[in-house]
């Protein structure tokens, strides 16, 4: 299951300002290339030079990990890689850094369990 | 010497490291400047993503991403940037630096030698406990900064950014600014311990300035600044709902009364900055000098911010110029004392700052017996206050008998905290406690990494005059 919180993908913030962390608005942008990339399954993208953790937040997901202690819900911390809070799966490699890995064209990334595998069935 | 053999690299690409490049590199020396991210610019001066145009309404991105200073901006010209690799490993011997690399993206190993090396590694935030600080949307506030900088995002829309120091200010306007609700900045200093930072910022022209720059935009938004005062929790189903904000007087000790309840959808704290060891303890036990050839410079040596970081990096790189056999001209020399004087000065504020907001040690009362401490293995407090009482008083010790600091970021984030609150629960000092950033492996790495010998990474001919692309 996922450890996900999805946004739904409708609207953007409309405040005329920067676009915040879950407002789902896919990360905006008045056209140009997205970048395309899958969550758990779901079909999402985000603006080119987005980290992967900058795009799932862009695509009103909060939270990606569950810890394996008490499957609490985890996400962006720290933001500059040091504390590996933001694990996710990318393209089948375990326990990537979200906040510090770059998005690509493609990718498949999927919420991870305490070890960094998915934590579905 | 071996052919592929560099002259000096620079570990860490933040103001201590792009200047340490810079002023060697003038004094003829060839230099290699590794960094984990592919952009230079440290956190501070943290560029966007590659590629990334930064934010379609607000243009934060783009301003960050001019955000370099003017003398760095060509420095890949002058230097052999290598980005986006991480070193894990350094060892030092009479003939020279032999550092292992591992790819940020990629995981592909590789490595370097040198005859020196400088290492300027930086700092991560401290992040103190408290209930509900590991619900999603609390973050750090370098986070927060981080998130605005290289993908012109914000972290929420009605913030609080809370702890202790003058970080708070710039990460708190630049939320405003782009457009967040800052609902409050709660800063834990007592105003009269402001006071003293105002009055050291006083003789800082430049940094009086910025300050009152952040105060000013802050005052524009109708942020209110709450000295003397803690994020004292979180709450929220699955994700940050709303913070709890109260007093605390000088030893961070909370007031029952008085508290309130704010909505949020974000909370950004940050209690100050730890230097990143690592790298430094792979060569020299805490108290050891460093072994010839290896010079440090900026946080690694003690938190300063990025002026002071900047003046020592230079010079670093000079010293180490020298030490490889480039002499200083008379004119490098002149230079070089104007430095040390500035450096002084700034050094000065550093420590005035650092003064002002000194930690507390009762933030430890904030936390209730199933806070989370160790956020990677569940940890909750209970187990550690109960470690102490078992008599386990050095961080390694309550390491061993709570797995505290075993997880995935291997103390990165609660072992600073872990320092404090054994501290806190002792009266012993943070020194005598102890740190857990002994770490033979600086950065987590797959098996495969290490498994063949891993290639040396090829001169990319720089510096020979061929601009890199960007």
């Amino acid at each position: 299951m996922s450890a996900g919180t999805a946004g739904d993908g409708s609207g953007g913030d409309g405040s005329g300002a920067c676009r915040s962390a879950g407002d789902g608005s896919g990360g905006g942008g008045s056209g140009g290339d997205r970048v395309h990339f899958s969550y758990d399954g779901r079909p999402m993208s985000a603006l080119p030079g987005s980290t992967i953790a900058g795009a799932l937040l862009a695509n009103g997901v909060q939270a990606w990990r569950r810890t394996r202690g008490d499957g609490k819900p985890r996400g962006l911390f720290c933001g500059i890689g040091v504390c590996f809070d933001c694990l996710v799966e990318h393209n089948d490699r375990p326990a990537v850094r979200a906040c510090v890995t770059a998005l690509s064209e493609g990718d498949r990334i999927g919420s991870s369990g305490s070890l960094g595998r998915p934590s579905g069935p | 010497m071996s052919a592929s053999m560099r002259e000096l690299v620079v570990v860490g690409g933040g103001p201590a490291g792009m200047a340490a490049a810079g002023a060697a590199a003038s004094r003829g020396v060839a230099v290699t400047l590794v960094d984990a991210a592919e952009r230079l610019g440290g956190q501070i001066y943290r560029q966007a993503g590659v590629g990334h145009p930064g934010s379609p309404v607000d243009p934060a991105g783009r301003a960050h991403a001019a955000s370099l200073p003017r003398r760095f901006a060509r420095l890949d010209e002058r230097v052999e940037v290598l980005g986006g690799w991480n070193v894990w490993h350094v060892e030092a011997d009479a003939q020279g630096v032999a550092l292992e690399l591992v790819g940020q993206q990629d995981e592909r190993p590789g490595s370097l030698t040198a005859r020196a090396v400088v290492l300027a590694p930086g700092a991560s935030e401290l992040a103190l406990p408290f209930p509900g600080w590991d619900l999603p949307g609390v973050t750090t506030a370098g986070a927060a900064q981080a998130l605005l900088k290289s993908q012109g995002r914000l972290v929420g829309r009605r913030v609080v950014v809370g702890g202790s120091g003058p970080f708070l200010l710039p990460v708190a306007a630049a939320l405003a600014r782009g457009g967040a609700t800052v609902v409050a900045v709660v800063e834990a200093a007592l105003p009269r311990r402001l006071s003293g930072a105002a009055g050291a910022l006083a003789l800082h022209g430049g940094k009086l300035a910025q300050a009152l720059g952040y105060l000013r935009t802050l005052a524009r938004h109708r942020v209110p600044v709450l000295p003397g005062s803690a994020v004292l929790s979180c709450e929220g189903d699955g994700r940050v709902e709303r913070a709890v904000i109260g007093k605390v007087d000088a030893r961070l000790a909370a007031h029952a009364d008085g508290r309130r309840l704010v909505p949020v959808d974000a909370v950004c704290v940050s209690f100050g900055f730890v230097p990143r060891l690592e790298l430094l303890r792979q060569l020299a036990e805490p108290g050891e000098p460093a072994p010839p050839g290896v010079f440090l410079a900026g946080e690694v040596t003690g938190i300063g911010g990025a002026t002071v970081a900047g003046l020592e990096g230079t010079l670093a790189g000079a010293t180490a110029a020298s030490y490889l056999g480039h002499r200083p001209t008379r004119r490098d020399e002149l230079s070089l004392r104007r430095l040390r004087l500035q450096l002084r000065h700034a050094q000065r504020l550093a420590a005035a700052l650092e003064r002002a907001y000194a930690l507390g040690r009762d933030w430890t009362s904030w936390l209730e017996p199933g806070t989370a401490f160790c956020r990677c293995e569940d940890v909750p407090f209970s187990a550690v206050a109960e470690g102490v009482a078992e008599g386990a008083t050095t961080a390694r010790a309550v390491r061993g008998v709570t797995r505290c600091g075993m997880g995935y970021c291997q103390g990165r984030t609660c072992g600073p905290a872990l320092q404090l609150a054994i501290a806190s629960l002792t009266g012993a000092s943070p020194e005598q406690v102890g740190d857990l950033q002994h770490r033979p492996i600086a950065v987590p790495l797959p098996l495969g990494a290490v498994a063949e010998e891993p290639p040396v990474l090829p001169l990319s001919g720089i510096p020979h005059g061929e601009p890199r692309r960007p």
